[in-house]
């Protein structure tokens, strides 16, 4: 019994000792996920790990499905946590944006959100 | 970007990386949809994984003040093919009698990841159970036969859902459906006659509503910690006996909440026993749960071989 009650806290420990990296989760967006953004220039994706660039990727699709040109897809911070691309005049309507990543100790995920522009 | 990177480096770190990028998914993902472990049904994917401990405290049919302290490991034997190690130990209060403490009869367990649909964030397993008997305490209920359960097991996100219905999107179900059928069809009962062993059919259902999916693919509705990582569930685990004059359905419907952080999960939920004979009050159990393959990401939470 003294076992199954020390394990766990000596794990929970060890895992907050090393801050080891974990699955990169999407912690916030600019745009925000489902929101009404005005003129946007940027497209900005906040990640709860620090990720790999080479493996990662985002894609802004129009209405119709069409993919929207994102240029110096970029890191915005030195902790490699935040994606960010330069956007085109938007026209507005409602955008699609897909992400994939690979956090920096290789867990893939991904997802997908909509927001709307407007002048 | 991703061929991109692949044609311009190959580099030892890339080629290391890439090895990984195809299945290192590990703990429950279908595309965007992360599917938390349940605490009451067991999970439809693999993943290596440690629920130590899981405490439940009830009161069973026959009115025993009973409390359950259990410990689950999950080990990737392969990318897709895990093997489960289970055990529990009890410690019971009968109303007219002194208490017993003991372990339960040990469990081992496999299973095999069928198929994952990302696009429709579905997940499909199948496994094998194994209570092994008389690896437990008589004096608290071990059986002295074996209890072998194949079962199937689902995951499904609502993230395909049509636009107009973005709110149910956050929901899915999980599940499984076994046959539980004991080694032994009968034994001795202890006063000249026999007590029977029916095969039962295990049915597990769990309905969940993901915040972090709410704000990360949904809409951002501004949750902040912790409840940007709460998951919202019931569970319902339910055993029907299938023959030998096996009685009622017994189990429990099980509300609750999962916080889900980057390394661990903790859990708890109410314990609503589903008629008499399952217990008598309603219960409570917590768990607290590591995601190996996140705690150490490039040993023991690495798949044994391949990847």
């Amino acid at each position: 019994m003294r076992f199954a009650v020390l394990f766990p806290v000596a794990l929970s420990l060890a895992v907050m000792a090393n801050r080891v990296e974990a699955h990169a989760f999407l912690v916030k967006s600019d745009p925000a996920v489902g929101s009404l953004a005005t003129k946007p220039a940027t497209l900005r994706l906040e990640f709860s790990e620090a990720i790999e660039l080479g493996f990662s990727g985002m894609e802004l699709l129009n209405a119709s499905g069409v993919p929207v040109a994102l240029n110096a897809i970029r890191f915005a911070d030195e902790g490699h946590k935040v994606l960010v691309a330069n956007l085109p005049m938007l026209a507005p309507g409602i955008y699609r944006v897909k992400w994939h990543v690979v956090s920096v100790d290789t867990h893939r995920t991904e997802g997908e959100f909509r927001f709307t522009a407007k002048q | 970007m991703f061929r991109e990177s692949f044609r311009a480096g190959l580099s030892g770190v890339a080629l290391f990386s890439l090895s990984y990028t195809q299945s290192a998914w590990a703990h429950g993902f279908a595309g965007a949809r992360f599917f938390p472990a349940t605490i009451t049904t067991d999970d439809p994917f693999v993943a290596d994984e440690l629920a130590l401990p899981t405490a439940a405290f009830f009161k069973d049919g026959d009115g025993a003040k009973t409390a359950e302290y259990s410990a689950d490991f999950a080990k990737r034997i392969t990318a897709d093919f895990a093997l489960e190690f289970g055990g529990t130990y009890i410690r019971s209060r009968p109303s007219n009698g002194p208490s017993v403490d003991g372990f339960d009869n040990f469990s081992v367990g496999a299973k095999y990841l069928l198929a994952v649909d990302a696009m429709h964030e579905t997940i499909v397993s199948i496994g094998l159970d194994a209570d092994l008997g008389s690896t437990g305490a008589k004096h608290v209920g071990a059986e002295d036969f074996s209890t072998l359960t194949p079962a199937f097991f689902f995951g499904k996100g609502f993230g395909d859902l049509p636009q107009r219905l973005d709110w149910l999107r956050p929901f899915a179900l999980t599940g499984s459906l076994g046959i539980g059928i004991p080694t032994s069809t009968r034994s001795p009962d202890g006063s000249g006659g026999f007590e029977e062993h029916p095969n039962t059919l295990q049915t597990g259902l769990a309905l969940e509503y993901s915040i972090p999916y709410l704000q990360s693919q949904v809409r951002n509705v501004g949750l902040g910690a912790p409840f940007d990582r709460m998951i919202p569930l019931v569970e319902l685990a339910l055993a029907t006996p299938l023959n030998r004059g096996g009685g009622k359905t017994t189990g429990s419907i099980n509300p609750g909440l999962l916080w889900a952080g980057q390394y661990v999960q903790l859990a708890a939920e109410a314990i609503i026993p589903w008629g008499g004979d399952s217990g008598q009050a309603v219960g409570f159990l917590a768990q607290l749960h590591f995601y190996i393959d996140d705690v150490f990401p490039t040993s023991l939470g690495r798949p044994l071989f391949g990847e």
